[in-house]
């Protein structure tokens, strides 16, 4: 038997790729599963809200205290807090008959709500899915007529009849899970993740603001009799929102948007 | 603030990666590089895999006057950038070519050291390869788990 010396030609044993490349092509793979996962599995979360009874979603509300969106600012000014304490009931004072109206004549009864008045410029409102509805001190300094902010309130209470409340609660639910499974039990990153995706999800879709302000028409049509406060509110924060309402642009559409869907929905 | 920290811990882990994937090929091309000049230079050691028994039949074993045993070892780790992409392949499955070098890097390193254990053998018999898992306790601790390669060759060296 003869050895001959042979050099080796090629390298079959490792398989030539771009390993840059490579791993691009798997990242969008997994963020692509990622987000199909969440997607599914919020559709099935949808369609479960819409067959929960009445009672189990007053106890779902009731196991959750999610922060609100805003940090509540310390107020130690004593005639503030009574400033505050007389808004906030203002506030309860129409939410209880708006509540009366939908019980009784509307037929749309809610969970237990709750106001939450809080400090500073911000011209917002937004239901959160543990019951409370927070309304911000910039939006009563536009709003004063009782109409208009019930209006609001009416609008928030949409959000409850049609329960987007849970569905929000179901999603910030599944990121976490979702979330946990990917980055393990790192806190520091999955409360990055979850946060930053919080913002994101810290809305509800343009259909689900249109039904909210459909049930806010029929509220305030069965309250008072008509549904004029609706556009003159939605006026008065479209002056402002040029520059001051980023902050409530972030969270509903555009007041030109909505106030072309009222047009849509009295007539 | 906290989301600072919190977004540093992040940039820190990706720059780990950019560094390790910088650092690893480099290391990579520098070995193979070796690898290659090292073979060249004992291509006229013959090495086999056959036993003594069956070279016995084709060459007269009395022409050698001395036979040694001879062994080498090679460990090489895997870096965080290789670690990243097994990871994310042993979800969807495939080849995971980066470590796919690794093996060929230890296993051609190992059988080299091995060639120059042996000075200046004539010829090389009954060569095997074998594998050893360093680290089969670093499953638990998914952040410390490291990923080595290790090598064994050994062989008999004929000496005339």
């Amino acid at each position: 038997m003869k050895y001959t010396a042979k050099r080796l030609q090629q390298n079959v044993n490792v398989t030539q790729t771009n390993p840059l490349k490579e791993l691009l092509i798997l990242l969008l793979k997994f963020t692509a599963l990622v987000i199909g996962i969440y997607l599914a599995l919020g559709f099935v979360t949808d369609i479960g809200v819409n067959m929960l009874d009445s009672k189990s979603e007053q106890k779902i509300m009731d196991l959750v205290n999610v922060p609100s969106n805003s940090t509540k600012s310390e107020v130690t000014d004593s005639a503030k807090i009574q400033a505050a304490s007389i808004q906030k009931g203002k506030l309860e004072l129409i939410l209880n008959k708006l509540n009366k109206q939908a019980n009784g004549p509307l037929n749309q009864p809610l969970p237990k709500l709750k106001i939450e008045y809080v400090e500073g410029d911000l011209v917002n409102a937004f239901a959160n899915p543990n019951g409370t509805i927070e309304v911000h001190a910039g939006l009563l300094k536009r709003l004063q007529a009782e109409q208009e902010l019930a209006f609001v309130l009416a609008h928030e209470m949409g959000h409850y009849a049609n329960r987007d409340h849970l569905r929000l609660l179901g999603r910030r639910g599944l990121l976490l899970i979702l979330s946990s499974t990917i980055f393990g039990s790192d806190r520091s990153i999955n409360n990055l993740f979850t946060n930053g995706f919080n913002l994101a999800e810290s809305r509800y879709s343009q259909t689900q603001e249109s039904k909210a302000d459909a049930f806010a028409l029929k509220l305030l049509a069965k309250t008072y009799g008509n549904t004029d406060a609706a556009s003159s509110a939605l006026q008065k924060i479209l002056d402002h929102s040029e520059n001051e309402a980023l902050n409530f642009l972030s969270t509903h559409p555009h007041p030109k948007t909505r106030l072309a869907d009222l047009k849509k929905q009295t007539k | 603030m906290e989301s600072l920290i919190q977004l540093a811990i992040l940039g820190i882990g990706l720059l780990s990666i950019v560094v390790s994937f910088i650092w690893g090929s480099l290391n990579e091309k520098k070995h193979y590089e070796s690898i290659l000049a090292r073979e060249d230079q004992f291509l006229d050691l013959p090495t086999l895999t056959l036993s003594a028994k069956s070279i016995g039949q084709q060459i007269d074993l009395n022409a050698f006057s001395e036979s040694k045993l001879v062994e080498a070892s090679v460990v090489i780790a895997s870096d965080t950038f290789k670690r990243l992409k097994a990871d994310l392949l042993s979800f969807f499955g495939g080849n995971i070519s980066d470590y796919e070098s690794l093996i060929d890097r230890a296993r051609r390193e190992a059988i080299l050291r091995l060639k120059e254990k042996a000075g200046n053998a004539d010829l090389i018999i009954n060569m095997q390869l074998s594998t050893v898992e360093l680290n089969s306790g670093g499953r638990k601790n998914k952040e410390n788990k490291t990923v080595t390669v290790c090598v064994l060759a050994y062989a008999t060296a004929l000496y005339k």
